[in-house]
């Protein structure tokens, strides 16, 4: 049972790297698409929040941010510290190339995955560290 | 250690970033593959393959732990500076995103080195 659980919680911890290597892909073939994107929303008259201007300066690193960003508010669903032209921005990025701003979808739930995955394998280990205190 | 050295990666250019990424991690694996060696030659066989999981586990965990704590981390400074008072528009909110991305990325990657530890005992 304790080796099935630790094989299940550092599949948890080392799945999300490979999910990882596997974005840090995606990004690379559609880097220019990313950057097409990220110019043309700059160029617009809307406004990048302080957080996701962060973001977008960091390339590969701000990428799962600025999927979370664009991908999010072209649904009008929500985001924390939400630009004040939600909906304007919204209709904005469907107006935009499909081709340009499909891929985030898929690399925006990648993201999610992993996190969820690593938060599972926190979890499993905040646990077991109080079990073993107890 | 490998999320500190992630993390500063944070700090670079996106022009070059793909690059200096695959440079920062190829150093910080090498790292790893020395300890690795270490332990199979100097007369400890029988831990090299146990040495060798555990080694690879922390430094895919501590590595995406370091990138994704500063990535949230960047968030949470945000909010903290918002609370605070201190201003978040401009170059304000981008520094207070720098500073929680950093320090939130260091201890995501130290906190999983701690957790594989509990695992890998």
């Amino acid at each position: 049972m304790n080796t099935t659980l630790s094989y299940v919680a550092l599949g948890c911890a080392i799945i999300p790297f490979f999910i990882t290597t596997l974005q840090f892909i995606i990004y690379l073939i559609n880097k220019r698409k990313y950057n097409t994107l990220l110019s043309q929303y700059l160029d617009s008259a809307f406004e990048l929040p302080p957080l996701y201007r962060f973001y977008g300066s960091m390339g590969f690193f701000g990428s799962f941010g600025m999927s979370y960003f664009f991908s999010r508010l072209k649904k009008g669903q929500k985001i924390i510290f939400q630009p004040k032209e939600q909906a304007a921005i919204s209709t904005f990025l469907n107006a935009i190339d499909v081709n340009v701003t499909k891929w985030l979808d898929t690399y925006y739930y990648l993201s999610i995955f992993s996190l969820l995955l690593y938060a599972v394998f926190v979890v499993m280990s905040l646990i077991k560290m109080v079990t073993v205190q107890l | 250690m490998v999320g500190f050295s992630v993390q500063a990666a944070h700090c670079l250019s996106r022009q070059r970033d793909a690059t200096l990424l695959l440079q920062l991690l190829m150093q910080l694996l090498m790292q790893v593959v020395i300890v690795v060696v270490n332990a199979c030659t100097r007369g400890r066989e029988s831990e090299c393959g146990k040495t060798a999981f555990k080694e690879y586990s922390k430094f895919a965990s501590g590595t995406f732990a370091g990138m994704t704590g500063g990535t949230l981390g960047a968030s949470a400074g945000i909010g903290i500076c918002f609370a605070v008072g201190i201003a978040t528009a401009g170059a304000g909110g981008v520094a207070c995103a720098a500073v929680g991305s950093l320090v939130a990325g260091s201890a995501a990657s130290s906190a999983s080195d701690y957790l594989m530890d509990l695992w890998l005992k």
